[in-house]
């Protein structure tokens, strides 16, 4: 694409990005950072409709873009990028719905998730706390302390971890995130 | 210092073509980055491969950067090609227009009414044409480029309606000739009656709202040969619009508008307006118009009928059966018996006054998540069980399913204190259950 050759876009980070898009108004700016992540939006949208109508719904967010960072101050530009995908996904649904469309999944949305935002700024690694963790891991259940130990400590994936401990892989998934939020629950207690 | 990802990746990720330490990578990501998390499940519901839509959406981008899609007023360059397909309509317009007035059937003013509430989707059209070459054009090539400015939308599906419409003319033996006729520059005369030419046939040939910009054009820069052409029978399709609104009046986007019977269909634009065009013989037209959270609705329509006003009404069932939770992450949506239930259906369980969506977002909001129940390390959820008054007023308002005492009096405290509720459409005293989720924040 023409506009991503010059270096400038492909190596700015998402915030000089926007800068240079408020600053000029030129969208080539705002695509080449839209490009970064539109694969994401894509991939969010595709939760609510089908791919014809994600691919609509990622235009219309990038429209959405232009007003909306004019308007807003964007610290974590992924990261509301992401809440706007969810946002914009949720209207249409109120809105539109093809008939024999999928059923809607109301999971996982509207609500900002309490970790949501936070997962960018602290999520630095939580593997960095990991050996002042061992106690913690110990007051798991023993599905959790399995998997998280197999993932996070012998970084083996949700399959090798399924196929090692005989779990199912979407379970395997969920005892790495409760595992994981949970360690992170006792280590707070310990620093406190 | 950007924290994209490869969608190559993910595709191979999902299509297992990663090795284990690869894998391993991009989960413990998207343990990390919700985003990627939530983009990922989206991708895992389709087939592994998204390369084309991705593709499709670089170009997209790209050519909105450009200013030649979706943008309101955009600026778009027509080819040559163009200006033939408007010169052809030209010629079709001049035979339609002797054609009519030899009849004298056809009342002026509601042509040109209909060229005034044409859609503007139908100029998608020209978008499409510019990338596919038309058929039978290609011959009749004027030199000159033009400019033509066009208001455009998304109303893609009806653009392709519109699109095929147009192709079937390209077939059209009258046109062929009428093709001939222009390339043979026989008669020549100038554009004069051209302005009640565009507006007579607009309804019968696609592309129409660009015409007069078209013709504008090519006025100022030459006289254009016109042919009148022979008695070719006129044709035969008709362009149905209409508005979508919902139950308040506002007009709907997105709706799908059917033909039944046919694929044959539109989707409206952002004032809830499409345009579809049928062939003017089809007998027992049924348009079927269909929006979620909306009873779909069939209408019968007759062979004058070419402008309508549709309302929908709120469906009673269609979110009926979704157990309000606080948290968002795994809280239920949920089936009950009434999702099955007939589309006719119009009863309405009692719902928040402002919808579940916000109801959802004062839970979670709200939420204390009780010291107590830290120090135990409890989460979970609490459901709630509360009668809807005929009024909206909440009655009884009783845990069915409990946690903690802590968590359970605080539910109870969200719900008693939280948004007013519509009561059920048949004025019944009617039972809802909500789910406060308790997690650490």
């Amino acid at each position: 694409m023409a506009f991503l050759h010059h270096n400038i876009m492909k190596d700015a980070d998402d915030a000089e990005l926007i800068q240079e898009f408020k600053r000029s108004g030129q969208l080539d700016y705002l695509a080449a950072l839209y490009q970064r992540y539109m694969n994401l939006v894509y991939g969010v949208c595709l939760r609510y409709f089908d791919e014809e109508a994600s691919k609509d719904a990622v235009m219309q967010i990038f429209e959405d873009l232009i007003v909306k960072l004019q308007q807003h101050e964007i610290q974590n530009f992924k990261s509301w990028l992401h809440v706007l995908t969810k946002n914009h996904c949720l209207m249409k649904l109120r809105s539109m719905k093809n008939r024999e469309g999928r059923e809607i999944s109301l999971e996982g949305l509207p609500v900002m998730e309490n970790d949501s935002f936070a997962h960018h700024e602290n999520g630095v690694s939580i593997e960095i706390h990991l050996q002042g963790m061992e106690k913690c891991l110990e007051t798991l259940p023993e599905e959790q302390k399995r998997s998280v130990d197999l993932f996070y400590l012998k970084e083996k994936s949700y399959r090798e971890v399924a196929d090692i401990t005989g779990y199912d892989m979407k379970k395997v998934k969920s005892y790495i995130q409760n595992g994981k939020r949970n360690l992170k629950i006792c280590m707070d207690q310990q620093d406190a | 210092m950007n924290h994209s990802v490869d969608p190559e990746l993910i595709r191979r990720y999902l299509a297992g073509e990663l090795d284990n330490k690869a894998m391993h990578a991009l989960e413990k990501q998207a343990l990390d980055d919700p985003f990627l998390a939530d983009a990922l499940e989206g991708f895992a519901e389709r087939k592994p491969d998204q390369r084309v839509h991705l593709a499709d959406l670089n170009r997209r981008l790209e050519r909105r950067v450009q200013g030649k899609e979706e943008k309101k007023g955009g600026v778009f360059v027509l080819n040559y090609r163009w200006l033939a397909a408007a010169g052809v309509l030209l010629v079709v317009g001049t035979g339609l227009l002797w054609l009519m007035q030899i009849e004298k059937q056809r009342d002026h003013s509601i042509a040109l009414q209909r060229a005034m509430v044409s859609d503007s989707s139908i100029t998608d059209t020209l978008q499409y044409y510019n990338r596919e070459e038309p058929v039978a054009w290609g011959k009749a090539t004027p030199e000159k480029p033009l400019a033509v400015s066009i208001p455009s939308d998304t109303a893609l599906l009806a653009a392709k309606t519109a699109r095929a419409g147009a192709f079937a003319a390209a077939m059209e033996p009258s046109l062929v000739n009428a093709n001939v006729m222009w390339k043979d520059d026989s008669i020549r005369q100038p554009l004069a009656i051209a302005p009640s030419l565009a507006d007579s046939i607009e309804g019968r040939v696609a592309a129409a709202p660009t015409y007069k910009a078209m013709e504008e054009e090519m006025v100022s820069r030459s006289p254009v040969a016109v042919a009148p052409a022979p008695a070719a029978p006129a044709m035969t399709t008709r362009l149905i619009q209409g508005k979508v609104k919902a139950p308040d009046n506002e007009g709907m986007p997105g709706v799908t508008v059917r033909v039944e019977g046919t694929d044959k269909g539109a989707l409206t634009d952002n004032q809830g307006n499409f345009s579809i065009r049928v062939a003017d013989t089809t007998k027992d037209l049924k348009l079927v118009v269909a929006a979620i959270g909306f009873n779909s609705k069939k209408l019968d329509v007759s062979r004058s009928d070419n402008n309508l006003d549709i309302t929908l009404k709120e469906q009673a069932n269609a979110l009926s059966d979704v157990v309000v939770s606080g948290y968002g992450k795994k809280s239920g949506y949920r089936k009950k018996e009434g999702y099955s239930m007939q589309q006719e259906n119009v009863y309405q369980l009692p719902m928040p006054v402002n919808g579940y969506e916000l109801y959802r977002e004062y839970l979670a909001k709200n939420v204390h998540y009780p010291a107590s129940a830290a120090a135990a390390n409890i989460t979970g959820r609490v459901r709630v069980s509360v009668r809807v008054m005929p009024d909206g007023t909440l009655e009884d308002i009783k845990i069915t399913r409990r946690l903690q005492p802590d968590c359970d009096a605080e539910a109870l405290r969200l719900v008693r204190e939280g948004p007013e509720w519509k009561p059920a459409s048949d004025g019944r005293a009617t039972r809802v259950q909500i789910d406060v989720h308790f997690a650490p924040k």
